[in-house]
């Protein structure tokens, strides 16, 4: 894929005849067609077997990105090129039609996607098996559970034997379970030699799934390469973000500064004894619960801590011994928040405050397709006999 | 594998590169436009490889259809009876409509066949994309299949209604006479004007939605234009306005084609006669054109489909 650009007609407005002949008017006296640009010059060259995770926020492109790719769509400008068969699951039950029984519809999205009748037959038991759907198979799928649908979806999908794999959010839909399974079978595909791209929200399964990754804001590649760094990028951009949207208090709590450092002062280090340092502004005095919350990328804590105190007017500094602290080598987000404890109201909200860097050993990269929650370090012994 | 970086940007050790957005363009280059022409001879060559679509398209649109009806398929041999009893009923009274020595059943039931392929393809495959985004977002084989489907299912029903035309012939004691072997003829040339016409529309009814309203309008209206109930040769003299006892095949063969058709089928397998072979050439030349034009159009705008739809 080479400097593709893509656009989308921006005026689309009402389909009336009037709005119509005033926009073949506005045409005819040479004024331009307004566009919305969804891919700027997007570049991405994958080897077969390769596998990259698309990341960015809704809206960004990443799944008009996978509709080029796989030749639904037509891109405005550049060339795409791409060799073997191609496999899309841009959506779970996309192709699976409700009237027919499962077995009809499985023949059916094979031969679409250019597979024999014989070819299809050879898989159709570890689709079924895969999918759990046995004793459902000649049932009509809109008799289905929604949960037997996605998992029909992925199955077909996910065992045709595709040269290119391409997958967009699906993951999101089904139990922790299914999940799981999904991304061994992804994983499996993969180690087969399909080449998989893989748009998801859900960061953790990009570093699972993806060895790179390409993030898209509005339109435009901001960073592309290894997995791991490309999605440090992003995670400091979504706190950035985070922290611009959280709603300011005027006549409550202000942070002026937060500083985490090792006890003994330097760097915070894995495992070892860190202080954080808030320096608060307030003009009443009162009596408050602080709770402070430590993230990395997501708006979601690694962990929380919390304890009542009174405060006084004025500025003054909180500190906070976090005893062997638990996260790797690592940049992170502290968040703050302080609440009344007899109406529960917020004298601070529940936002980011600040970031700072840990220092130690780095994060342990989990086997292919194995989902890491948070980062958490553990200091462990091997012993073998 | 390799993410390779066409802009200017920051590379950091580890092979990360990040790109700043404000140096983009506000467009691409000129010349770095997608262009989409595909000649229509590989477009074909493209559609053939990858036939079994369309047949897995027309078999589970005819499964759907039929499984949630008692009958099944049975209504696909009874809706055509149903027509022609209706026809036979009123029509057969009017005598300018009557050929010497053939029942006008049959008469009627040849037109109405011929007539029943063409708007029912038409019908359905002129609707055939705009009814199945879901798949057209997701697959990626050649967007024709979808209305080709439809045509091929219209010919499994059109196949189907052969069943009540045998009995019918059988209970008047009609046998079909040799001239029937001509029949592959006029066949193709059905085919091509259905395909032009139902291709043409189908992209066009993507970007035109009121089209889909226009398209009911035209198949109920070509049911009296088009002779099904009525004999070609009434066209042979035409007095009206300044016109007397003008010949208007002609013109009429080239703007439909399924006039000389039609009539042809009349001609061969109930008369024993031979087509009208210069109508039936101009119906020839004209099916081909509506093909290449329908579907030259069908492949401009297919670009389209998936952003629109």
């Amino acid at each position: 894929m080479e400097n593709v650009w893509k656009r989308f007609r921006a005026d689309r407005g009402k389909p009336r005849l009037n709005d119509q002949l005033a926009k073949i008017g506005g045409r005819l006296r040479g004024k331009e067609r307004e566009w919305r640009w969804v891919l700027k010059d997007v570049n991405l060259d994958v080897e077969p077997g390769g596998t990259v995770g698309l990341i960015g926020i809704n809206g960004s492109g990443k799944s008009t990105l996978l509709k080029v790719i796989s030749h639904t769509m037509y891109q405005t400008a550049g060339r795409c090129e791409t060799f073997g068969r191609i496999g899309a699951l841009l959506e779970v039950k996309g192709g699976i039609h409700p009237l027919l029984s499962g077995r009809e519809n499985i023949y059916m999205y094979g031969t679409i996607l250019g597979l024999t009748r014989k070819q299809i037959a050879a898989r159709f038991d570890a689709i079924v098996e895969f999918a759990e759907v046995s004793e459902a198979i000649d049932r009509q799928v809109k008799y289905y559970s929604s949960g037997m649908q996605v998992r029909l979806g992925f199955a077909i999908a996910s065992h045709l034997d595709v040269d290119i794999l391409l997958i967009d959010e699906v993951l999101a839909v089904g139990d922790a379970n299914f999940q799981q399974k999904c991304l061994r079978r992804i994983s499996e595909v993969v180690a087969e030699g399909t080449t998989l791209l893989f748009v998801s929200h859900d960061l953790a399964a990009v570093e699972a799934t993806c060895d790179q990754a390409l993030w898209l804001t509005e339109a435009v590649v901001r960073a592309a390469g290894p997995t791991g760094e490309v999605l440090a990028q992003y995670r400091g951009s979504i706190e950035e973000n985070a922290a611009l949207v959280a709603p300011a208090d005027e006549k409550g709590m202000r942070v002026l500064k937060v500083e985490v450092t090792g006890l003994g002062g330097g760097p915070a280090t894995s495992a070892h004894d860190a202080q954080a340092r808030l320096v608060l502004s307030t003009p009443d005095a009162g009596r408050a619960e602080f709770v402070i919350g430590i993230s990395q990328g997501t708006a979601m804590p690694i962990f929380v801590i919390r304890h009542e105190m009174s405060y006084p007017a004025g500025d003054f500094e909180l500190r906070c011994t976090l005893q062997s602290l638990p996260v790797p080598r690592g940049h992170y987000s502290m968040w703050l928040a302080s609440i009344d404890p007899r109406d529960r109201r917020p004298h601070h909200a529940w936002q980011p405050v600040g970031s700072f860097d840990v220092f130690g050993p780095g994060t342990v990269r989990p086997p292919q397709g194995v989902l890491v929650l948070s980062p958490v370090y553990v200091e462990a012994s091997w012993d073998l006999s | 594998m390799v993410i390779e970086a066409g802009d200017v940007g920051g590379t950091k050790p580890g092979g990360l590169r990040l790109f700043d957005p404000s140096t983009l363009p506000d467009s691409p280059p000129p010349g770095s436009f997608y262009k989409h022409r595909v000649p229509l001879l590989t477009a074909i060559r493209r559609v053939f490889a990858r036939r079994e679509v369309i047949f897995a398209l027309a078999e589970r649109d005819v499964r759907a259809s039929y499984k949630q009806a008692a009958l099944g398929m049975g209504w696909a041999l009874l809706s055509p009876v149903i027509q022609i009893l209706l026809f036979t009923l009123i029509f057969s009274k009017v005598k300018a409509f009557h050929v010497n020595g053939v029942p006008y059943a049959l008469y009627a039931y040849v037109g109405l066949m011929c007539w029943s392929y063409f708007s029912g393809a038409f019908s359905s495959g002129g609707s055939s994309i705009i009814g199945s985004i879901a798949l057209l977002n997701k697959t990626q084989f050649p967007r024709e299949c979808f209305p080709l489907a439809q045509m091929l299912e219209q010919s499994l029903y059109t196949f189907i209604s052969l069943i009540p035309l045998g009995i019918l012939m059988a209970y008047l004691g009609f046998l079909p006479h040799i001239q029937v072997l001509y029949a592959p003829l006029f066949i193709v040339i059905e085919l091509m004007f259905a395909a032009g016409l139902t291709l043409g529309f189908s992209s066009l009814v993507v970007y035109v939605r009121d089209l889909s309203q226009v398209s009911s309008i035209i198949t109920s209206l070509g049911l009296f234009a088009t002779p099904v109930i009525w004999p070609f040769g009434k066209l042979s003299s035409v007095t009206w306005g300044p016109l007397h006892h003008a010949d208007m095949r002609p013109y009429y063969s080239f703007f439909n084609p399924l006039g000389p058709v039609i009539d042809s089928f009349r001609r061969t397998f109930l008369q024993g006669l031979s087509p009208d072979w210069p109508l039936l050439g101009i119906a020839a030349v004209s099916a081909f054109l509506y093909f290449i034009i329908g579907y030259s159009l069908f492949k401009r705008l297919e670009v389209g489909f998936a952003d629109i739809s």
